[in-house]
């Protein structure tokens, strides 16, 4: 085997590398003219793009929105990603502006400068807020020239802690208010009249600037630069780090990476690339087609995405559209995109070959500070909108704009009516009218919306009508004139949409409207799911014991995950404000067995335990919410509520529901030593002697945990027992353990002999290295020596990095000698992935005869891998290297919505970082470390050590993802320390066995992911998640051919099934599949997936070819396959299996689509 | 501006430097370094300078140099401070940040949360105040200690909240100041009385936008009430004469926080410091600025001082 020569040069210094690991030359930068920029672009049939602005005119913009007179409003950062020690503050606000109407922006005025990293800006209330790292700024230019002249503070204490975190994305919200975003690094503390409001990590704030009050609507997201409204009020988020696609926003709402959360609500596209900005398209010069329609900045892949979303619940499906446009240049990074006064859309293009800041160096030459540009896509052949002259219009004019069917012409009259009542002053005749219109509008919906009568006006009229109304309402907002009247009749419209956008409204005035209680009860009670998750969302703002209580009345109708998920936060995170309460009396959970039951499982508070054991004794509670119970029983339970719960498990004999439940809570309330008070002796002796041994198997480990030394006999014998079952022996090991003292240890000693099965041993040096850890790495090391297999010498090597000193203690036993090369290996990946340090590792290689391999490169050597991978890596062959089992790469890796989660999804790798960087990043993984992606390890207060990535960070619980995609929850109050490692959880090393030509292959594949071309994934929803077939035996065989197809479906048969994940243009992994050469009459590569459906519906699905195929589906056999195949599928999970056979012959990419419907692929093992 | 330097001229009249009857509450001394510690009315007083500018002057020809480690939202618990670890981070921070600066001075101005979370966190909120204290002792057990009582709120009326509660709120945070700092031997400086106290109605001449926090015209009251409050007499000079100083100790405190909390900790000293940790270096730069920028100052007061004794 030959090795990559590259690879043994001698180690530099880490530091030296680092100075030196981007390649100074700045050849490989692109040529930045618009010119070459816009020949790169690739426009849809129908479409044109031309170039609006660009430097010196802006350079850098990062956020732009429009005023008005149809002036575009740019904040713009040279400065990013850091001052420089004695540079002055030099960034910018500019308006830019068309005063020809040509298409093309003629005029700049720098509206202000000396401002420092702006990341966002918005015209408004007579000048411009701006987002000026730790503070939000109002500048207003008071003598006319177009710059600002006055400076004022709104709000400050906002996080620095990285700057393309900051405080950004500045939007209004329909009510009028001023809505931003921070990002997950950041920390903010405002001090704000209404108090001292605080959000750790990422969030979106909605602020009213004339009451100066702020507040967060919902938290989390990794990078979260887009929001943007839909006609009804409904928010949408987007994320330039996270891979969820669109969200979907609703108040308190938790999105991944939010510190101490405990559930999280996820994307609305799984597996998306990163995207910025977010427009929703209301725009009569777009064709009907667009209307409603999402898009957003894909900015490392060089390209405009667009969505669709369709109503699923409380909450939506969202499925990806042809993109709105791409480039082949580089340096496009569109990070904004706003709809224009003619209804053109306007591109913000950043214009940088280097994004960010976290993994390139700050100082880099390749990363641009002066270029920029605004681009103008429209459609040829629709007419161009025109921009009504709103300052002049009087207010029936303005009235009347509420009804047009531009979203640019309903905002700025409100925008225009929010000016002449508050920045201009009030103007009484102003108001009399607007008074009146909504006195007649609440008169004509009354009559003709509401009114049961005959004689209605068609549809189309009440629904312009409604959402009139709704404007009106919005109106009446944004000029801080709230008419509750307005609300209460809004809450009685036939449209859900319309329903849902009162109560957005209501949640602002919960705390001035006498009867908000009242219209929630209703609310609560809707119809539609989507006012329903609102009027939780309303009660839950409320805080208090009796909104808590009708909030239950949700679970009297169809709880989807949003409804479920927002009730659940309440429950829990209002505990404090309504469980005393009802455990005093004062409100009663509505009477209802069901909402109590929910109601103190979500508290996961001892104090909420009684009431449900109680329950649980009477025989009341659902099989579901028993399962709930006695998981909480096991976590919280006091021993005399333990107590309860044995004799209730012994008054019943072994076929009692739950039994194995029971002593379940009780080995779990065990490990955190609490434990009966009494009985528990003679319950040993009953348990034991059950005839059944999933109940003896558990009376085992209970005999240990409750130190019953009278058992003691019995669980030896089962122990060394050659016919006791493997569960039973396994139990017995466990008990003996928590038995402990010399006769375990002993005992232990004795079955580590090679007289005993493998699997005995494994177990009892597990177990010692509790008790007795030297003597266990003594045994261990004899185990290993022997060992047959890397697979039965991994268990050993997990027991022993468990804790802090045991992988010292196995390495002192090594030295000297000699393990098999393949245990060696495995256990090398192991130790590295874990981060452990010390000895162990060195041992490791000694004793396995495993040669050091040095992975750093010379600045010469990676420059000329570069101009290697370059000129002569082939992409196709690289993709054939990166789905080698061995390599790996896909366990951990995702590539769009496929592949492991525990590394970052590297969908667009290739169009995001440079070469040297993907090179880097195989060679040495810990050098520089994705955002988010750290190992943390955790020192556990007992001793033991975990490593992974954090899953999730809850208030009381960690979750850590291993390195082998494991999730562990630890409890926080079992976490003695946690520290955040240098080192990456990828092992060095793991391309080690590739010739140099493959490795080139590798990167180049890895360098083409998301640019152009044919590794970027495409919009269309293939499905990438297989379970494929591998080599089946005769009675894998048999079982299909006697049972039928379906008996695939059978996942109590041990098929040799495997995940596997699609190539990154779509097509089934069938190289990695086997043909069953015994399978008659078919002989087929056979995979599987699996669909979820949320409800009920049809599923489009399209094949790329059906000469040979065979698709069954749940346990049907579909007759005469089409390439487009509707499917019926009822709410739950489907199995639909695909049959390759014989006669379809050599099939070159085949493909499965979904063309429709909301089916998610959740194929798992 | 000039229209604000003119009313706050209007607003204090001059004295001259031996007007100051009263004995300073603190005795400054050369080369002191004077931290200013407190939350967002500390934090904020940055962009304008006037604090500083009234210190330096107040206290005559001793060079002094003044550090603002003011954040806003902080407590005493220091915990708006912290980052990615617990709440109780922040004050880790706090604590690197004194021991770099060692401060002869200390002056901190805490509470203005408080008349929002309650009158029952007030045993605590001493309890932290006299554990921040200790902190800062450690640093330096000779430190001597100003406590400022935040200043009242105003009442601009709707649609602002009304301020009455909070006000009554601050009243007895101030009683429980003064009692405190008696105890700890710290100067107290009552700035809630200083600048009028609780009022009901709107303010002729409103200093503040949101009826919390002061724009430069009130900063510059304030500064001078707190110099007053210190013992040090009331300003020799007409904020119009002091600009060009204040321009210089805008510039420095600029220089200083990009020293003590520049962007991008996450990467320059945070969890990612393997990653573009050398930048970090470009951060002590800051500190041979800041040092030449006290120079700029001092040498403008001496300049100051010497023109106003001349006659």
């Amino acid at each position: 085997m030959k090795l990559l020569p590259l690879l043994t040069f001698a180690t530099l210094s880490a530091t030296s590398f680092a100075a030196t690991s981007q390649p100074k030359t700045l050849a490989d930068v692109p040529d930045a003219s618009p010119d070459a920029e816009q020949a790169g672009f690739i426009i849809p049939e129908g479409f044109e793009i031309n170039l609006w602005a660009s430097d010196p005119m802006i350079r850098k913009p990062v956020q732009m929105n429009w005023d008005a007179q149809g002036r575009l409003w740019v904040v713009s950062s040279t400065t990013y990603p850091q001052i420089k020690p004695g540079d002055e503050t030099v960034d910018q606000v500019v308006v830019l502006e068309d005063t020809k109407h040509a298409g093309k922006a003629d005029k700049a005025t720098v509206f202000a400068d000396g401002l420092r990293i702006p990341t966002a800006l918005m015209p408004a209330d007579g000048g411009c807020y701006v987002a000026n790292s730790t503070e939000i700024l109002f500048l207003k230019d008071t003598d006319g020239d177009g710059k600002a002249d006055t400076r004022q503070t709104v709000l400050s204490g906002f996080g620095t802690e990285d700057t393309h975190h900051l405080v950004h994305t500045f939007r209004f919200t329909p009510e009028g208010m001023l809505s931003f975003n921070q990002s997950i690094y950041i920390h903010s503390h405002l001090e704000t009249p209404w108090g001292v409001k605080r959000l750790m990590g990422g969030g979106v704030w909605e602020f009213r600037p004339e009451t100066r009050k702020a507040d967060v609507f919902c938290k989390g997201l990794v990078n979260s630069w887009g929001r943007e409204f839909d006609r009804w009020g409904q928010s949408f988020l987007t994320d330039g780090a996270g891979s969820g696609g669109i969200n979907f926003a609703f108040p308190q709402a938790v999105f991944v990476s939010s510190p101490g959360a405990k559930r999280l609500i996820d994307g609305l596209n799984p597996g998306q690339p990163k995207q910025a900005g977010l427009e929703i398209i209301d725009e009569p010069h777009f064709p009907d087609d667009w209307q409603g329609t999402f898009v957003t900045c894909d900015f490392r892949g060089n390209r405009i995405n667009r969505f669709k979303l369709t109503e699923s619940g409380s909450g939506y499906v969202s499925k990806q559209l042809e993109d709105v446009m791409a480039s082949k240049h580089g340096g496009f990074r569109p990070i904004d995109v706003r709809t224009g006064p003619d209804g053109a859309l306007y591109i913000a293009d950043w214009y940088n070959p280097i994004i960010q800041h976290g993994e390139v160096d700050f100082r880099d030459p390749r990363r641009d500070h002066v270029h920029g540009r605004i681009w103008r896509l429209s459609v040829k052949g629709r007419p161009l909108s025109v921009n009504p002259d709103f300052a002049k219009m009087d207010v029936s004019g303005l009235l009347k704009q509420l009804r047009s069917n531009r979203r640019w012409d309903r905002l700025f009259a409100k925008r225009e009516m929010r000016d002449r009542t508050l920045t201009k002053g009030a103007d009484q005749n102003h108001a009399q009218e607007w008074a009146t219109n909504t006195q007649e509008w609440l008169a004509y919906s009354t009559a003709m919306i509401l009114s049961t009568d005959t004689g209605k006006p068609n549809a189309k009229h009440i629904t312009g009508n409604m959402e009139f109304g709704l404007e009106m309402a919005w109106l009446g907002e944004t000029t801080n004139r709230p008419n509750a009247d307005l609300i209460a009749t809004l809450l009685k419209m036939p449209d859900h949409h319309i329903r849902a956008a009162a109560l957005r409204i209501l949640s602002q005035h919960l705390n001035d409207t006498p009867d908000a209680l009242k219209l929630l009860s209703k609310a609560i009670a809707d119809e539609h799911p989507q006012v329903r998750l609102w009027a939780v969302a309303c009660l839950n703002l409320m805080s208090k014991p009796e909104a808590f209580e009708l909030a239950l009345k949700a679970l009297d109708k169809d709880v989807d995950n949003n409804i479920d998920f927002l009730l659940d936060l309440t429950a829990r995170e209002q505990a404090d404000v309504w469980l005393p309460v009802f455990l005093k009396g004062g409100i009663k959970l509505n009477n209802n067995p069901k909402h109590l039951v929910y109601a103190l499982k979500a508290t996961g508070k001892p104090e909420a335990l009684q009431p449900l054991l109680d329950s649980l004794i009477a025989g009341k509670l659902s099989p579901e919410d028993t399962a709930a119970v006695l998981g909480m029983i096991g976590d919280v339970a006091m021993p005399k509520q333990l107590d309860d719960l044995l004799k209730l498990a012994l008054s019943h004999d072994d076929k009692t529901p739950y039994i194995h439940g029971m002593l379940d809570a009780l080995i779990k309330a065990g490990q955190r030593d609490a434990k009966p008070e009494t009985g528990t002796a003679d319950a040993v002796v009953k348990l034991l002697g059950s005839t059944d041994q999933e109940i003896t198997s558990r009376a085992a480990v209970l005999a240990g945990l409750w130190k019953q030394e009278t058992a003691r006999e019995q669980l030896a014998k089962w122990a060394s027992q050659g016919d006791a079952s493997p569960v039973i022996r396994q139990s017995s090991i466990r008990g003996l353990t928590y038995l402990g003292g010399p006769k375990t240890r002993d005992l232990f000693v004795q079955l580590t002999g090679a007289d005993h099965p493998a699997a005995t041993r494994i177990l009892a040096i597990n177990s010692l290295s509790e008790l007795a850890p030297p003597l266990a790495a003594k045994h261990a090391v004899e185990f290993l020596s022997s060992a047959k297999s890397a697979a039965e010498g991994k268990p050993i090597i997990v027991a022993f990095i468990k804790s802090k000193t045991l992988p010292d203690l196995l390495a002192k036993e090594l030295t000297g000698k000699t393990i098999p090369e393949a245990v060696a290996v495995e256990a090398i990946r192991i130790v590295s992935s874990r981060g452990i340090k010390g000895d162990l590792l060195a041992a490791l290689e000694k004793s396995g005869a495993i040669k050091q391999m040095n992975q750093a490169l010379t600045p010469e050597a990676m420059q000329t891998l570069v101009t290697k991978v370059q000129t002569q890596g082939d992409p196709a062959r690289g993709e054939l290297v990166f789905r080698r089992q061995q390599l790996l790469c896909f366990s951990c890796h995702a590539i769009g919505d496929a592949g492991g989660l525990l590394g970052p999804n590297i969908v667009s790798l290739g169009s995001a970082a440079p070469v040297d960087y993907i090179i880097e990043s195989i060679l040495e993984p810990s050098k520089k470390i994705k955002e988010g992606y750290n190992m943390t390890m955790v020192n556990m207060k007992d001793g033991q050590v975990m490593a992974g990535m954090i899953a999730q960070d809850g208030a009381d619980e960690l979750v850590l993802r291993d390195a082998a995609n494991g999730l562990h929850k630890l409890a926080k109050a079992n976490i003695a320390q946690r520290t955040t490692s240098p080192v990456s959880m990828m092992p060095p090393g793991l391309t080690a066995s590739l010739r140099e030509d493959e490795f080139v292959d590798l990167v180049r594949f890895l360098s083409e992911l998301g640019k152009e071309g044919d590794y970027k994934i495409k919009p269309n929803r293939y499905i990438r998640s297989w379970r494929v077939m591998g080599a089946m035996e005769q009675p894998d065989v048999d079982h299909v051919r006697h049972v039928g197809l379906f008996a695939l479906n059978d996942r109590t048969h041990p098929f040799p099934w495997s995940l596997g994940y699609s190539t990154v243009n779509g097509a089934l992994p069938l190289a990695e599949a086997t043909v069953s050469a015994k399978m008659y009459p078919w002989f087929p590569k056979i995979a599987q997936c699996d669909l979820q459906m949320d409800a009920a519906g049809l599923v489009k699905l399209k094949l790329s070819t059906v000469k040979g195929i065979v698709v069954c589906v749940d346990d049907k056999e579909i007759k005469e396959l089409t390439e487009e195949l509707m499917l019926n599928l009822s709410a739950g999970k489907h199995v639909v299996s695909v049959l390759v056979t014989r006669d379809a012959g050599e099939v070159k990419d085949f493909r499965v689509e979904i063309l429709d419907g909301t089916a998610k692929v959740v194929t798992g093992l | 501006m000039k229209s604000i330097a003119r009313l706050i001229a209007l607003l204090l009249p001059c004295s001259s430097l031996l007007a100051q009857t009263a004995k300073p509450k603190i005795e400054f001394k050369p080369n002191d370094r004077i931290v200013l510690l407190g939350g967002t009315i500390i934090e904020r007083e940055q962009k304008y300078g006037a604090l500083e500018t009234a210190l330096t002057l107040a206290v005559g020809e001793k060079p002094i140099n003044v550090r603002n480690l003011g954040w806003s939202g902080d407590t005493v618990f220091g915990h708006a401070r912290s980052y990615f670890g617990p709440p109780e981070e922040g004050i880790t921070r706090l604590t690197k940040h004194l021991e770099f600066l060692k401060p002869n001075v200390l002056i901190t101005c805490y509470g203005a949360d408080l008349a929002f979370e309650g009158l029952a966190k007030l045993p605590e909120f001493i309890t932290g105040y006299r554990a921040l204290l200790d902190l800062a002792r450690t640093t330096n057990p000779n430190v001597r200690i100003a406590i400022i009582a935040p200043p009242p709120f105003e009442n601009l009326g709707a649609p602002l909240p009304d301020m009455a509660q909070a006000n009554a709120n601050l009243l007895a945070l101030r009683d429980a100041l003064k009692e405190f700092a008696a105890k700890q031997n710290a100067a107290f400086v009552d700035t809630f009385e200083l600048m009028g106290g609780a009022k009901k109605e709107r303010p002729m001449q409103p200093l503040t936008d949101n009826g919390l926090h002061y724009g430069e015209a009130g900063y510059l009251i304030w500064a001078a009430k707190v110099a007053e409050g210190l013992g040090l007499g009331k300003p020799a000079f007409a904020s119009a004469e002091t600009e060009a100083l204040r321009r210089e100790v805008i510039k420095k405190d600029a220089l200083f926080f990009d020293r003590w909390r520049p962007e991008n900790e996450t990467y320059l000293f945070g969890f990612r410091k393997h990653e573009q940790g050398r930048n970090g270096a470009e951060i002590e730069q800051f500190d041979t600025l800041v040092e030449a920028q006290d120079k700029k100052i001092t040498e403008l007061k001496t300049a100051l001082l010497s023109k106003k004794k001349l006659p």
